[in-house]
């Protein structure tokens, strides 16, 4: 958090090369994040683009303000779901396009490299919306259901219990899967 | 079936990692655009220290008093574009500097109700950057003497005093937001004047005659999108003074205006009397220095609950209580140690406190609806649904018009009534 707080101060005094730190420290998460929703790296990849450019614009005209992991946390979710909007996918019939991927020049298969990856973000990116982003905001964004509340404006019961159900699911969908198997 | 800890454990382990070309191509794109941004931005990024030299003007001194003034500040800003052989901005500058008083009457928009106010100020006549103030409607009063300062709030029947205006401790809410802005955006300053002609492209003007009075006017109207506002003002051509002003928080100018400043009286004689505040027979009397205190202590108990340590956190936030039982800190405390207790597995003690809260501050246009939707949470514990249901009634009842409907507590409170009556 201090850390945050220091390079926040660095971009507001001018010092482009924050940009570096803090993209260093978040770049993997938000990837991760975006994969879990749309299943195709490179889409990830441009929205993880979109997202820190965008932030880059900001934050040369303003003092930003957020917290600002639960800021590009929001932000990347936010880009993926419309990039989901706009491919006309809901993150159902993304997870079709994810199970498709058997050959090797699909960039989620150059990318996810193993099966266990593979069947994980498919079995997230199942979850609804709501589920989805309490759930990699507190694994993959180490955010405390606390923080979490706050970013998204809701209760901490209501985020504890939107995860719970997430987990459930996600339970639920790995009971399948192996059944399968 | 995998246990939950074991599926946590598996998404934590399945990450992505970017490819170096990726982020070569996002760092080095997203540092050029923060540069070019930065540089463009600083050309019209008001510093502080401009700041403080402009709020020793007559005409920024205004921008000091409320919010509302904006459109005035922003007004003398738009017509700079109009620079024609009849205008130019130097010279309403000048007209303005020259102003020893000046009254407004106009109207502030509360939401769905429109508000008449009054707005008196008085610069020192040794043009040492103070002045007196005085703004007053039917929701508030705030008075500026010097340095100290008084507000009031009709709705609470509080009264807040601050000892120094001018020390950033002390410094008045709108006043803080005042600064915030000129931080924040080149609006409001000098700076304005390059960044209008980039980007407030719609504007128009037109000149008439005033029926009345015989002289020549002009009106005005601009908007800014990046702040979603527009403005609309009328300026005399010959004394170069503005003589009426409408401000919407929208580009279309549609929709009755957030403000409209009817009228401007400048130099009119005002006695000491208009600027002497006396505090409303029954008011409470809140001073600031006290209200920080209060503030710091409360963040201890926070910090406290945030750490988890509840036994802890409930005495720092009982200290908070009982220290400064008048001030809004007192009842958030107050319901947080109810949270505490129900954290802690107190049930009964949970319920006590939450009830207490909403009988001592019931009154006070707080927490009291989160109160009671966690006293609702307390009942739903002890598997008591009807008082559950009934606390959480309250909070909708509450909450309505003050609150969000569709956010915490009133969606929450309306789905734990549902899942109640389902049960039953």
């Amino acid at each position: 958090m201090l850390e945050e707080k220091a390079l926040l101060q660095k971009l507001a005094r001018g010092e482009a090369d924050a940009l570096d730190c803090i993209y260093n420290k978040y770049k993997d998460d938000l990837l991760t994040i975006a994969v879990s929703r749309l299943c195709d790296v490179h889409l990830a990849e441009d929205c993880l683009q979109d997202v820190f450019v965008g932030f880059a614009e900001e934050a040369g005209k303003f003092q930003i303000q957020h917290n600002l992991k639960g800021y590009l946390i929001s932000s990347i979710l936010n880009r993926a779901r419309n990039q989901l909007k706009k491919e006309g996918k809901t993150s159902s019939n993304a997870i079709e396009a994810c199970d498709d991927i058997q050959t090797s020049d699909n960039p989620v298969s150059n990318l996810v490299e193993n099966e266990t990856k593979r069947e994980v973000f498919n079995v997230l990116a199942k979850l609804p919306d709501e589920q989805h982003e309490v759930i990699v905001m507190h694994l993959y964004g180490e955010m405390k259901f606390r923080e979490i509340a706050k970013q998204l404006k809701l209760s901490i019961n209501t985020v504890q219990s939107r995860y719970r159900y997430g987990l459930e699911k996600l339970k639920t969908f790995f009971t399948i899967k192996e059944e399968e198997k | 079936m995998k246990p939950s800890e074991k599926i946590e454990e598996l998404i934590k382990s399945v990450r992505v990692e970017t490819r170096q070309q990726t982020d070569r191509l996002i760092s080095d794109k997203a540092k050029e655009i923060f540069i070019e941004t930065r540089k463009a931005s600083d050309r019209y990024r008001p510093k502080l220290s401009i700041w403080r030299i402009i709020m020793r003007s007559p005409i920024t001194k205004l921008a000091a008093a409320a919010v509302m003034l904006f459109i005035v500040i922003s007004g003398v800003i738009i017509l700079d574009k109009l620079a024609t052989p009849a205008w130019a901005i130097e010279q309403t500058v000048k007209a303005l500097g020259k102003i020893r008083t000046l009254v407004i009457c106009g109207e502030d928009n509360w939401g769905s109700e429109i508000i008449p106010f009054k707005f008196q100020i008085r610069f020192s006549e040794d043009d040492n950057g103070k002045f007196d103030m005085r703004f007053e409607s039917e929701k508030q009063i705030i008075v500026v003497r010097g340095t100290k300062a008084w507000t009031y709030l009709h709705d609470e029947n509080t009264v807040k005093i601050y000892e120094d205006v001018t020390s950033s401790s002390g410094m008045m809410r709108d006043l803080r937001i005042w600064y915030k802005i000129a931080e924040l955006n080149p609006w409001i300053t000098g700076k304005m004047l390059a960044a209008l002609k980039l980007f407030a492209d719609d504007w128009q003007e037109t000149y008439e005659k005033d029926e009345q009075t015989g002289q020549e006017r002009v009106f005005v109207n601009c908007s800014f999108k990046p702040l979603s506002s527009s403005f609309w003002f009328v300026c005399e051509t010959e004394s170069k003074l503005i003589v009426e002003g409408k401000y919407w928080r929208n580009t279309e100018r549609q929709g009755p205006p957030v403000c409209h400043a009817k009228s401007f009286t400048y130099n009119e004689e005002l006695s000491d009397k208009v600027f002497d505040f006396q505090v409303p027979e029954g008011a409470k009397v809140i001073n600031r220095n006290e209200e920080q205190e209060a503030d710091i202590l409360f963040a201890r108990g926070e910090k406290l609950f945030e750490e988890k340590d509840f036994t802890e956190a409930i005495k720092v936030y009982r200290e908070a209580y009982e220290k400064y039982p008048n001030l809004n800190v007192a009842e958030t405390s107050l319901m947080m140690i109810g949270i505490c207790h129900r954290k802690l597995g107190e049930r009964e003690k949970a319920i006590i406190t939450f009830e207490k809260t909403i009988r001592e501050y019931g009154d006070m246009k707080g927490w009291i609806e989160s109160t009671y939707f966690y006293l609702g949470c307390a009942y739903m514990d002890q598997g008591q649904k009807d008082k559950a249901l009934e606390a959480f009634q309250n909070c909708i009842i509450m909450g309505e018009g003050i609150r969000d409907s569709d956010k915490f507590p009133l969606k929450d409170a309306r789905e734990n009534i549902e899942r109640l009556k389902k049960k039953k």
